[in-house]
């Protein structure tokens, strides 16, 4: 039905065409006609608490937000009482909000209380400001909260229940003078507030505002409290009427943009790439903020993201080359640093062959970055061996979809996601890991009937949110996936167009599924069959799945066969190829996807083309000038591997706390200590740094230009907001200049110049240029040349000669367990407010007063069987190594299973308890499957959660700011009746 | 072949070297500035010998102190007047109908200027004043005159 045809609007006489079931603001919008909304945001949707986009509707005054476009509605917005009961409603609001704001430090022209009264030409405060009884809370981190200058728009509620869906803040309307509360009234540093920052970025004015803000912004706020009082009185004394105040504060808003300078960056704190305006002033970061254009995030962001900054600015940072004298660094010149690691490649080189170098590339860097790296590796030394620390999260599931669908990343995007009927996630801890994109999930399911079912060990945040949570046996995931889908076939509930359309090896497939019976997979799992078959029905009950999956996926020795099992059922169920359904490896950090898309890999090329292809070898041999090496190259696990048996000499890793990060420490710090020449390229001197011959100081994301490819294939541009710090400079401009030295004169002077090299050597990038990306503007991969770029892969079909996709047979074995010696199974992932090894957010102060350290976690059951309490010491001994650390005992993990955080690289690291164990397809380390023992050192003490910590927080769930109790109010009058009451 | 080590050497750039570089960076944006350089050397004079320039930089060396004082003062009770009247009086000017009182002051002027021809001797006896009346230019003063009271009473 063209039901668009007759829904027709008439706007002030006018015309126009709307789609039904429009909000009739947003219509409005985009008709050209300006009305006042101060609580309404496009990416908020209406929220209908300040009444200041009243119009008349059919003759009665009604809120636009609140209305929905229908056929033959007749809209007037300029009448005389249209405009009276605007007023009220904006004079009602100048009640509970000061105007001063030339002093003011959110007065920098996007105020929307200030835009919408100049907008709107009011001169005079009708009724006088009223101070609400409370203090400004500023007990929390990271931002403040002034009751006084707060309209009770309820944005803030409205971003912290719908959007974020942490459910922390309320308005309490029942009160006498309502006001914005967290939890059930403690202070915002006491509530289980994740500080993601979205109450700020959405606060219309300075009620909720960014620490960072404060005494910053402004030329005249940085007064001490009682100066500034008086300078606020003032204000309003010599600027009576606010056309007076605009001037002057407009004028000073505008002098704000000499010194405050807005940056579009990307985030590099996970794979879901957030990207927004980073404000600084010289080298202090003011704030970050998102812009609703940004493709990935919108308006949303993490505590990270959000206000993880401070490590670029640490005393740590390295800021000039070190080369290793006798038993200290010495600080050295670039042009001396870079001729000696020239002269021992070249050495080496020599001596045992270019296969005896080895190259690590970052996934923390940009993908120009990752670009130069390899081609470091094969032009200038002349060997594949060139890998990034994907590898140690997500090349099992890359491998998984190319087997099956033939390319190794997400189906869809963020969007999709949130359209599916059923999103599954397994092993994915996606509050903490991904929170922005967790959030996505928890909004469809909260508001939009989205089915959640999460498998997992542990009942973490999505877990305890979610429809169905099943807890299978640490890595049997591959047989449960297998079982419902034989249950699925066997009941004839497969989607036999879908697969006689699109996908081969249905036969061969079906017979390997033979001995996943429900009866088998009941005992390896614990899944009772009864939940197994509910499971495929849901699965073929609804017409949309997706499925996400993470590190609990692929850390594990059958980690690649696994995600093979999700895409098999995927294809089974004809989850392919449309909106809201597909595959989804949820990538661990910023740039996981395009360090490996653009070549640090010894098996491919840019682009995924492989090494051992004669022709993809030959294009790049002519365009580089060389003869390029035709074998593959080791990986990462292999050349620790290869340092211990001698044939790998030399190391170049950036950007990578190797030592930390990768399993078994004590294992890969024995090989460093036996590499003949180590260069290590980071921000600090970190623990793999220690054992480096040379050390790099390399720069900060918010130093360098760029683009990073997100977990949707999404490529974006980072621009530069600051100056490097010291002599640091960029990884591929410090790459450059030892090619250069090596006789290879790259002469890039900018990164959009490796990214056209890149996009006319790789077709998958084809169509990528800088052009193509600025500001806010993204590419998702396969990229034309024409630039059309693929947000929804396979819609037309699969990468394969006949564009079919291929089910994969599997098998299982179970080759992992506990046992009596080691008798506990230790678990591992991330915290939400921590990165990685934490090199850089522990050097927050304001995370660290919140989240000091990493922590073990206990369920009750063992703390009771042995005798421990919260804040017990204890020593896990697995058979690789011993790590000691903190308990605390809680419901997120059950029986003999332990929880440690990745995020921490002392004594409580993780890898000295992991081994050599990996996937058996892509040597990935299998850190998901560690048997340990406990040994307790002390049984109870100080909790390693401390009080502050949101963990410790109470949720206060609701759907929106609940507007009807406000409306419900003796005191509260809508402005259209008062306006009709008063004639 | 290395042992983990932590220690790091500092360059020593000796301050001479540091110092020399900055001079140079400085000749660098002279010589690119020069023009504008050259004027700012004339303003700067020029407010040196107006003794502008050592209370300029007082004054912004004080300037917290400066506008702590000032602030605190104007917010005194008894300058609350003053300062509202800063604004009001501009909206007073804007009110005032400039051509209106351009014809009063002429008239006052030649008022003014016969008070000065006058002696001080001169008396005025009530006959005097009624037979005043008479006189056109009297009689049209005090007319006005009697508007204008008129007009001043209306609210």
């Amino acid at each position: 039905m063209l039901e668009r045809d007759h829904t027709v609007v008439t706007i002030n006489g006018q015309e126009y065409l709307a789609d039904p079931g429009q909000n009739l603001i947003e219509f409005i919008n985009t008709t050209g006609e300006n009305i006042p909304q101060i609580c309404y945001n496009e990416s908020l949707g209406p929220i209908e608490t300040c009444d200041t986009c009243i119009v008349q509707v059919n003759g009665e005054l009604q809120r636009a937000c609140g209305m929905k476009v229908e056929a033959g509605m007749r809209v007037q917005t300029q009448l005389p009482q249209v405009h009276m009961a605007q007023k009220e409603a904006l004079d009602k609001i100048l009640e509970n909000h000061e105007l001063y704001c030339t002093v003011c430090d959110y007065n920098n022209g996007d105020c929307e209380i200030h835009n919408t009264v100049a907008d709107f030409g009011l001169e005079h405060q009708s009724r006088p400001f009223q101070a609400k009884p409370y203090e400004t809370d500023r007990s929390g981190s990271f931002y403040r909260y002034d009751p006084n200058q707060c309209i009770l728009c309820g944005r803030c509620v409205e971003v912290c229940q719908d959007i974020e869906v942490n459910e922390t803040l309320t308005i309490d309307w029942e009160r006498q003078e309502p006001r914005v509360i967290w939890d059930n009234d403690v202070p915002i540093d006491e509530s289980s507030c994740v500080n993601c920052g979205q109450c700020a970025t959405v606060c219309p004015c300075n009620a909720i505002m960014e620490k960072g803000m404060e005494g910053e912004a402004g030329y005249m706020t940085d007064q001490e409290p009682g100066l500034l009082r008086s300078m606020i009185e003032m204000t309003k004394k010599v600027e009576t009427g606010y056309g007076p105040l605009f001037a002057v504060s407009d004028t000073e808003a505008s002098m704000r943009e000499e010194r405050i300078k807005k940056t579009k960056t990307v985030c590099t704190y996970c794979g879901v790439g957030c990207s927004f305006d980073v404000w600084t002033k010289d080298r202090k970061v003011l704030k970050v903020e998102p812009n609703a254009e940004s493709p990935a995030n919108g308006i949303a962001t993490c505590i990270k993201g959000k206000f993880g900054w401070d490590y670029v600015n640490s005393d740590d940072r390295l800021t000039k080359p070190l080369i290793r004298r006798d038993d200290a660094f010495e600080e050295v010149e670039w042009d001396e640093a870079i001729s000696y690691i020239a002269e021992r490649f070249t050495e080496l080189k020599a001596e045992h062959g270019a296969d005896a170098l080895g190259f690590i590339a970052s996934s923390k860097a940009t993908n120009e970055d990752s670009y130069a790296m390899q081609k470091l590796s094969r032009q200038v030394i002349g060997t594949n061996n060139v890998d990034n620390c994907s590898r140690y999260c997500q090349t099992p599931a890359t491998m998984g979809l190319f087997r099956t669908v033939g390319y190794g990343g997400d189906s869809g995007s963020i969007d999709d996601i949130a359209e599916a009927d059923l999103v599954m996630t397994i092993g994915s801890n996606t509050a903490e890991s991904h929170p922005v994109l967790a959030s996505r999930i928890k909004r469809s399911h909260k508001l939009f009937g989205q089915k959640l079912f999460v498998f997992d060990l542990r009942k973490h945040e999505m877990a305890t949110r979610a429809d169905h949570f099943y807890q299978p046996k640490s890595g049997t995931d591959l047989v449960w996936v297998s079982a419902v889908t034989k249950y699925i076939i066997d009941q004839g509930w497969h989607d036999q167009s879908f697969l006689q359309d699109w996908v081969n090896g249905f036969d061969e497939y079906y017979r390997s599924l033979e001995k996943f019976t429900l009866d088998y997979a009941e005992e390896m799992t614990g899944i009772p069959q009864e939940e197994l078959k509910f499971i495929a029905k849901e699965i073929t009950s609804v017409n949309k799945v997706a499925i996400c999956w993470a590190m609990g996926v692929t850390q594990h020795m059958l980690g690649s066969d696994t995600s093979t099992a999700f895409s098999n059922l995927l294809l089974i169920t004809g989850n392919y190829g449309r909106p809201g359904t597909g595959a989804y490896p949820l990538r661990g950090h910023n740039n996981v996807q395009g360090c490996s898309d653009f070549g640090s890999m010894p098996n491919f090329y840019p682009g995924y083309e492989k090494v051992t292809d004669e022709q993809v070898q030959k294009r790049y041999e002519e365009a580089w000038g060389v003869e390029l090496p035709s074998e593959i190259g080791m990986d990462n696990h292999e050349m620790i591997k290869a340092i211990h048996d001698g044939s790998l000499k030399s190391m170049y890793v950036k950007g990578e706390d190797t030592s930390i990060v990768d399993a078994n420490i004590n294992y890969v710090t024995d090989a460093f200590e036996k590499l003949d020449f180590f260069v290590v390229q980071d921000l600090f001197l970190t623990k793999t740094a220690e054992y480096a011959d040379v050390v790099l100081p390399a720069v900060a994301s918010l130093e360098k230009e760029g683009t990073f490819t997100n977990t949707e294939r999404r490529i974006q541009r980072l621009y530069q907001s600051l100056e490097p710090v010291g002599d640091a400079k960029g990884d591929w401009r410090i790459i450059q200049m030892i090619a250069k030295k090596l006789g290879f004169d790259w002469g890039y002077d900018h990164p959009a110049e490796i990214m056209e090299e890149a996009a006319s050597l790789a077709p998958l990038f084809a169509g990528v240029s800088y052009e193509r990306l600025k500001g806010f503007q993204s590419l998702q991969w396969p990229v034309d040349e024409d630039g059309t770029d693929t947000p929804l892969l396979f819609k037309d079909g699969f990468p394969f000669e006949d564009k079919k996709a291929k089910l994969y047979p599997l098998d299982y074995t179970l080759m992992y367990d506990t046992d009596e010696t080691y008798d506990l199974h230790l678990n591992n992932g991330r915290l939400l407010e921590h990165f990685h090894e934490g090199n850089m957010t522990y050097r927050s102060p304001g995370i660290q007063r919140k989240t000091p350290n990493a922590f073990i976690e206990v369920s009750h059951e063992l703390a009771e069987e042995r005798g421990i309490k919260e804040g017990a010491e204890v020593k896990l001994i697995s058979e690789a190594g011993e790590a000691t650390g903190t308990v605390t005992v809680t419901e997120r993990v059950s029986g003999n299973e332990l929880y440690l955080p990745m995020n921490n690289n002392g004594k409580s690291a993780v890898n000295y308890l992991t081994d050599n164990r990996v996937d058996k397809d892509v040597d990935t380390p299998a850190y998901k499957e560690i048997a340990v023992k406990m040994e307790v050192l002390k049984k109870k003490g100080k909790s390693p959660i401390p009080s502050n910590n949101h963990r410790r927080g109470n949720r206060q769930p609701q759907i929106s700011v609940r507007v009807e109790d406000k409306w419900k109010r003796s005191d509260y009058e809508f402005p259209g009746n008062k306006v009709k009451h008063n004639g | 072949m290395g042992k983990p080590i932590t220690n790091i050497k500092r360059m020593d750039i000796p301050e001479e070297n540091k110092v020399e570089e900055d001079v140079q960076e400085v000749k660098e944006a002279v010589s690119a500035n020069k023009e504008s350089i050259l004027k700012g050397i004339e303003l700067l004079s020029a407010l040196d010998e107006a003794d502008a320039l050592q209370a300029a930089t007082a004054i912004t060396k004080h300037r917290k102190e400066a506008l702590g004082n000032l602030v605190k003062e104007l917010n005194k009770p008894q300058y609350s007047k003053s300062v509202e009247n800063i604004p009001e009086l501009l909206f007073l000017f804007g009110e005032i109908d400039l051509d209106e009182v351009r014809k009063a002051t002429e008239r006052l002027n030649n008022g003014l200027h016969e008070l000065q021809e006058s002696s001080e001797e001169e008396k005025t006896s009530y006959f005097d004043l009624v037979k005043a009346l008479k006189d056109p230019e009297i009689n049209r003063s005090i007319t006005l005159l009697m508007k204008f009271l008129k007009g001043m009473g209306k609210t």
